[in-house]
């Protein structure tokens, strides 16, 4: 039987909180054997990141329980005073579905919120808006809702990433492209946004523009696989138009590094495979 | 009358790839094949679990899924959708348009799967957390094994959406075998 390694548990949790990766299930597991362990003892300060971070993955796999236990050493250490810890009250009805009650609850923080920090405040209205709407599915009522803050608040990424998704998901590719526009100002050297845009001109059948923003892509992130199969789709698609120069060069060169990039790969299958998409 | 056969994988592998994403919506297709008793679906191959509207990566996993499934002697038969709430069990535009394509590729035939989230987290009640959305033609549909529910309470409790990859995560990591989510073990 395998000996839980404690400190190795602590150092994949530290790494969940720094990149903000969504891993309720395992951060859960971790954190509840740590907690029955007594390890919490060993952490120090770290303690109440800790139980903030294992409350909210709890609170998202309906472990009332163990978020219940975290949320109350929280409140004995940061009492209801704290604006951060209201946040997690807010949640935790959210993850109850008592919407309402996450509503006041975000509105009241919101209300108190008065001081410097502007990041959490715009992060709280952000999600007040979300719960008002997009929770509710109310989502035309969420567009406008984010449209109004966006006003104010343009260089929230995060809402204009929220904003976009809501017109993926009503099929205005024309709204979501200008999202993702305003998404590569803030964040020029992120290929992702790129990325996304280059995939939303294809399904509006910019396949030039397309083509364009894959090969930046390409040139922030080499051989992003994603990338590389949207480039020779384009690419495959522009052999036979005068508007683009170079097509037929980035379509083998696509091509190559595709199959270099499959080719480090043991799948004789998959290799095989790929061999026979790209000679389609 | 002909009748809709369901192997348990195709009513697995849907659920398991959904679970893998609880906050998102999912997607893929349906594998099988076309008797004269009627469609029977064998499995189902993950597509994405994010930006689900978009056209490109879809072009490109349906290419590919479409050499896989000649190499097993299947064809493409429906897709499967999963909305990303749990009050949600409207059938998104787009799976009807995938399906339309899909038909037109398979003899006027294609089947819809779309995960019936308030039923998926039933799961310990024997009733399908599937509904089987056809607007082409009307059939019986059946799953061929007795003991699916049960197969797919043990894949949830031991779980097996871990061993589930989707085109999504292969082209984040090309070492994982997203075309084998079809074959997984039971």
């Amino acid at each position: 039987m395998n000996k839980f390694d404690h400190l190795k548990a602590v150092e994949e949790l530290q790494t969940f909180r720094m990149t903000n990766e969504r891993n309720s299930e395992r951060v859960t597991i971790l954190g509840a054997r740590i907690i029955k362990d007594n390890y919490t003892s060993k952490l120090g300060d770290q303690i109440w990141p800790f139980y903030e971070q294992i409350a909210v993955a709890a609170l998202d796999v309906q472990d009332f329980t163990l978020a219940d236990f975290c949320i109350d050493k929280l409140k004995e250490r940061f009492t209801e005073k704290s604006l951060r810890f209201r946040r997690l009250l807010g949640m935790r009805f959210e993850a109850q579905g008592q919407l309402d009650e996450a509503q006041e609850v975000y509105d009241t923080i919101l209300q108190e919120d008065d001081t410097n920090m502007v990041n959490k405040k715009t992060k709280t209205k952000q999600k007040s808006i979300l719960i008002k709407y997009l929770a509710r599915n109310k989502e035309q009522d969420m567009i406008d809702a984010l449209t109004k803050y966006l006003d104010t608040y343009y260089d929230d990424h995060e809402a204009w990433l929220e904003l976009c998704d809501a017109y993926l998901s009503k099929h205005m590719y024309d709204q979501a492209a200008y999202c993702c526009e305003e998404i590569i100002l803030l964040q020029p050297s992120n290929h992702i946004c790129y990325l996304k845009y280059a995939e939303i001109l294809y399904t509006l059948n910019h396949l030039p523009l397309a083509f364009k923003h894959y090969c930046k892509v390409l040139e922030l992130c080499t051989d992003n696989v994603r990338a590389l199969y949207g480039l020779q789709l384009c690419a495959s698609k522009l052999l036979t138009s005068t508007e683009v120069n170079h097509v037929s060069d980035l379509h083998a060169l696509a091509t190559e590094r595709l199959l270099q990039v499959y080719k480090k790969e043991p799948a004789e299958s998959m290799k095989q495979l790929i061999q026979e998409y790209l000679s389609q | 009358m002909s009748n809709t056969k369901v192997d348990v994988h195709a009513y697995a592998v849907p659920l398991l790839h959904a679970a893998k994403y609880p906050s998102s919506a999912v997607c893929g297709v349906l594998l099988g094949t076309n008797t004269t008793d009627g469609l029977q679906v064998e499995t189902a191959v993950p597509f994405f679990h994010h930006w689900t509207t978009l056209t490109p990566m879809l072009e490109v996993a349906l290419k590919q899924t479409e050499i896989y499934a000649k190499k097993n002697n299947l064809v493409i038969v429906g897709c499967y959708y999963s909305n990303a709430r749990t009050e949600d069990n409207v059938l998104p535009d787009r799976a009807i348009k995938l399906a339309e394509t899909i038909k037109k590729n398979n003899g006027d035939k294609a089947i819809i799967f779309l995960v019936n989230n308030k039923q998926f987290s039933k799961l310990e009640q024997d009733e399908s957390a599937i509904t089987v959305k056809e607007p082409f033609n009307s059939e019986e549909v059946s799953l061929i094994q007795k003991d699916t529910y049960s197969k797919v309470r043990g894949l949830f409790s031991s779980s097996a959406y871990n061993r589930v990859y989707d085109f999504d995560e292969h082209v984040e990591n090309v070492s994982l075998d997203w075309l084998s989510s079809s074959k997984l073990a039971l």
